[in-house]
């Protein structure tokens, strides 16, 4: 097993730099709109004049239109568009397949939350912090302001490994709680023992608008990248401990393949189907300027 | 490997075990090298699709086992290197490399090498022997030696300027009681091998030849070289003659020879040419030194471009001659060139009956009544009387009496008896050389006085003709009976023959030179009759081309095998 980023290689000046770039490639795109931007459907004291309405009790006096009342005997009060922040919560895969390999696909997705973190931050959007392998933890209560990035930065080193990957209960879990709505953004491999059609279950009850970030290696869509993987090999599932027998040839590599893409598909589909938004971040490569490019192509919209 | 001891049984067998194996060799279960992975959803799927190997699993690739019992089946065979038609199916195998001069033209004896080392793995380690045939036969590997021992004997050996052994071996192994009834022979080499020797061979014995297609050689060789007495009649001279043979395109001449005695040179005009590409000498004082004749340019073979003679060390014999002595004898001692007559002294003393008997050996006319025998010959030291009185009948030249007649009209039965004694001599009865009987008018009298004094003189032997594997021929006269008889003491119950040309130096410092080649080895055999042509000739490359093909077609096909791997067309 990989260790975990300490907090000085997780927040280290080189990201620190980058990610100052980031934000500043990010704000070029977000002028038309930011992604934690919400309009409500509220009518409230807002700028933006939007209808009229009859007075009922408890209506603030201070929008009633006395012009109307004069001219037709009757009160109506003038209805604002409201706008709210819209708090981002960041859903952290803890398992124990996150933490695997070379370069652990953890990192990749504490990077990719930090990235995300500061953006929201920057433009005064809540965060808040959770986690999940076989349970949902919640690490903090939601932080604003872009000061605390470096608090978040620091509890997210503190997620460390913990056993498998029980998303569609942990997602079943933060419905349960009376959080404000707000973007659930999921980092995870995705690799639920259970499949993914009881995750998409758990996630369509989701009353989030939810952002689906997939750590994918390039060894999940290429296993020859692994040189280990020759002849006769017993894969032991690293959460599970369940061990699969196979002999490596060109046809199992095929087939691997296949039901591989068959997944990715299976994700894209239900995605795109439900207005989720899905991004695969390769945690082989550089993760801001993967997330840089995907903002700025508009690959993924939420 | 090799399926020479195999029976047909046997590599069938073989070959439905490789089948049996391969068969369960698909069905093993294999032991997994364990790798931890982030999920194993994928590949549980994947591998639901196409198990992996169990034991005893359902045979389904068919196809695959095919191809690899094929690429088996062939290089089984192709490695086994079949010997199609090869008589030496079964029995013992003694493989004999010639060794002898045959074997010293051009490459002959590296090309005989190779072809040993490479044939010998074939033959099973306990059915086989290599035996070098040079000077004498030695055996270089026993059975259950490993081949790498020979690569390493063979390469301390060359071959040696001598006749080939091989007829010998012939003769002797059939008394090994070791070897059983069957035992192929196969011959390495060119040397010839005589027909007398393969009809001696019991049944269950075969001879065959391994050998590359002779090269053309080019050859001169002295095949002959020996002394004779001068014809001129003198003394202290011999003549010498030899002869010299020479391949097709080679002629010879006396211009080509290069003839020494001792460190004198002797002139082309001295060689006298006679017919047969024969050569004499007349007239060499023969002072004991070395007559040597050499051919000056060189040819395919060396061994036979020098042969050397030694040459006697003829000396006059002083005899002093008694005052009783007849007259006959006087005058067969001034007749005879060797001897010189001296008044006192003298090695050998020649004495009457009325003569004093002296210290130093004599030959004595004595009395009838003296000895109960016509000749009485008298020698010291311990010899079997049996052997010697054979020898001295004939070294001295009684042999050569008519007996009868001279017993007819002598009157008296004519004998010899020999006796011990101090001094060496030989008696004869007086009336017997007298002037009443014709012995003294026989040609057989001054033989007879010339051969007792010489062995009266314990005179050197001289070799006529000391050849490399022929039997020395003593020109000595009565040398039997004392240690004169310098090669015998080589030999235990048989004339000594040396088998390897070049110089023989005895235990008492004397030097002798063993010239002289088998004159087969000087030409290339047909030429001299002494030919293999009898034997059953065996190709080195019997089955070569199809062992190469076989493998190479093993080869292909593993090439095939790997190439559908890859593709995914087999499991």
């Amino acid at each position: 097993m990989a260790a975990q980023l300490t907090f000085e290689e997780l927040f280290d000046p080189e990201f620190l730099n980058a990610l100052e770039a980031f934000n500043l490639r990010i704000k070029r795109f977000l002028r038309e709109g930011r992604h934690g931007e919400q309009l409500t459907h509220d009518r409230g004291i807002g700028l933006e004049f939007k209808d009229f309405k009859q007075y009922v009790p408890g209506d603030d006096l201070r929008a009633v239109d006395w012009n109307i009342y004069r001219r037709l005997g009757r009160l109506f009060v003038h209805v604002f568009e409201e706008y709210q922040d819209l708090p981002l919560y960041l859903l952290v895969d803890r398992s124990k397949s996150m933490f695997l390999e070379e370069t652990p696909r953890v990192h990749a997705a504490l990077r990719s939350a930090l990235a995300l973190s500061s953006i929201a931050l920057s433009q005064h959007d809540v965060v808040g912090l959770l986690s999940f392998s076989d349970d949902l933890e919640m690490h903090s209560r939601p932080v604003v302001g872009r000061r605390q990035l470096t608090t978040l930065a620091r509890r997210m080193v503190e997620l460390t490994e913990q056993n498998g990957t029980q998303l569609s209960s942990a997602v079943r879990q933060l419905a349960l709680r009376k959080l404000r709505p707000g973007l659930l953004v999921v980092l995870s491999d995705f690799f639920d023992p259970d499949g993914l059609d009881p995750v998409m279950e758990a996630l369509k009850s989701c009353r989030h608008k939810m952002l689906l970030v997939q750590l994918v290696k390039d060894l999940d869509s290429d296993p020859n990248t692994n040189a280990e993987l020759v002849g006769d090999i017993r894969l032991v599932d690293c959460e599970t401990s369940s061990a699969v027998d196979v002999t490596i040839d060109p046809a199992v590599l095929a087939r691997y393949r296949r039901i591989y893409e068959e997944f990715n598909l299976q994700l894209t589909e239900f995605a795109s189907g439900q207005g989720i938004g899905l991004i695969r971040v390769n945690a082989d490569n550089d993760v801001l300027d993967q997330l840089g490019t995907l903002f700025e192509t508009r690959a993924f919209v939420v | 490997m090799s399926f020479l001891n195999l029976s047909p049984l046997a590599i069938g067998i073989g070959l439905l075990a490789i089948a049996g194996a391969l068969f369960l060799l698909q069905q093993l279960r294999i032991r997994y090298t364990e790798l931890p992975v982030a999920t194993t959803l994928f590949w549980a799927a994947a591998v639901r699709e196409a198990p992996v190997r169990v034991l005893r699993q359902r045979f389904r690739h068919l196809l695959a086992y095919l191809l690899v019992l094929l690429i088996c089946w062939l290089l089984w065979i192709g490695f086994g290197g079949p010997l199609f038609g090869d008589p030496r199916t079964a029995g013992f195998n003694i493989l004999v490399i010639d060794g002898s001069a045959h074997a010293a033209t051009a490459d002959t004896f590296e090309q005989s090498k190779r072809q040993l080392v490479n044939d010998v793995g074939k033959y099973g380690r306990d059915s086989r022997e290599v035996f070098l045939s040079g000077a004498q036969n030695v055996r270089i590997l026993a059975a259950g030696e490993e081949k790498l021992v020979l690569e390493r004997r063979l390469d301390e050996f060359a071959p040696v300027p001598g006749r080939s052994t091989i007829d010998e071996l012939l003769r002797l192994l059939p008394r090994n009681d070791n070897y059983p009834d069957q035992v192929n022979v196969v011959i390495y080499g060119r040397a010839p091998v005589s027909p007398e020797a393969l009809d001696r061979l019991p049944e269950g014995y075969s001879v065959s030849r391994r050998s590359e297609a002779d090269a053309e050689i080019a050859n001169r060789g002295i095949v002959a070289l020996g002394i004779g007495e001068a014809v001129s009649g003198d003394w202290d001279k011999v003549d010498v003659l030899f002869r010299v043979l020479a391949t097709e395109d080679l002629g010879i001449d006396v211009a080509d020879l290069q003839v020494k005695s001792g460190d004198k040179e002797i002139s082309a005009d001295e060689i006298e040419a006679l017919s047969g590409n024969e050569f004499r000498v007349r007239d060499v004082v023969a002072d004991g030194s070395t007559f040597e004749v050499r051919i000056r340019e060189p040819d395919d073979m060396e061994f036979d471009n020098v042969a050397q003679v030694s040459l006697p060390a003829k000396e006059r014999i002083e005899v002093m001659v008694g005052s009783g002595v007849a007259t006959s004898i006087t005058r067969a001692l001034e007749s005879d060139g060797g001897i010189e007559v001296v008044g006192s002294g003298g090695s050998v003393a020649i004495l009457g009956s009325s003569d004093e008997v002296t210290t130093v050996p004599y030959l004595r006319t004595v009395p009838i009544s003296a000895q109960d025998r016509a000749f009485v010959i008298g020698y010291t030291g311990d010899v079997d009387a049996n052997e010697a009185l054979h020898q001295s009948v004939a070294n001295l030249g009684l042999s050569q009496i008519d007996a009868v007649s001279l017993a007819t009209d002598f009157g008296h039965d004519i004998g010899v008896k020999l006796e011990v004694g101090d001094v060496q001599h030989v008696s004869v009865w007086e009336d017997l050389v007298g002037e009443q009987f014709n012995f003294k008018d026989s040609m057989s009298f001054p033989l007879f006085i010339s051969k007792s004094v010489r062995y009266l003189a314990n005179q050197d032997p001289w070799y006529a003709y000391l050849a490399a594997g022929r039997q020395p021929i003593e020109q000595t006269s009565g040398s039997s009976l004392a240690s004169t008889d310098l090669l015998a003491e080589y030999a235990v119950g048989a004339s000594y023959v040396r088998n390897e040309a070049g110089a023989l130096v005895l235990e008492d410092g004397n030097a002798l030179q063993v010239s002289l080649l088998d004159p087969s080895a000087a030409l290339p055999r047909g030429e001299l009759g002494l030919t293999g042509s009898s034997l059953e000739i065996t190709s080195a490359q019997s089955a070569w081309g199809l062992v190469t093909w076989l493998i190479l077609l093993a080869l292909v096909l593993l090439g095939l095998e790997w190439y559908l791997y890859q593709r995914g067309m087999m499991p």
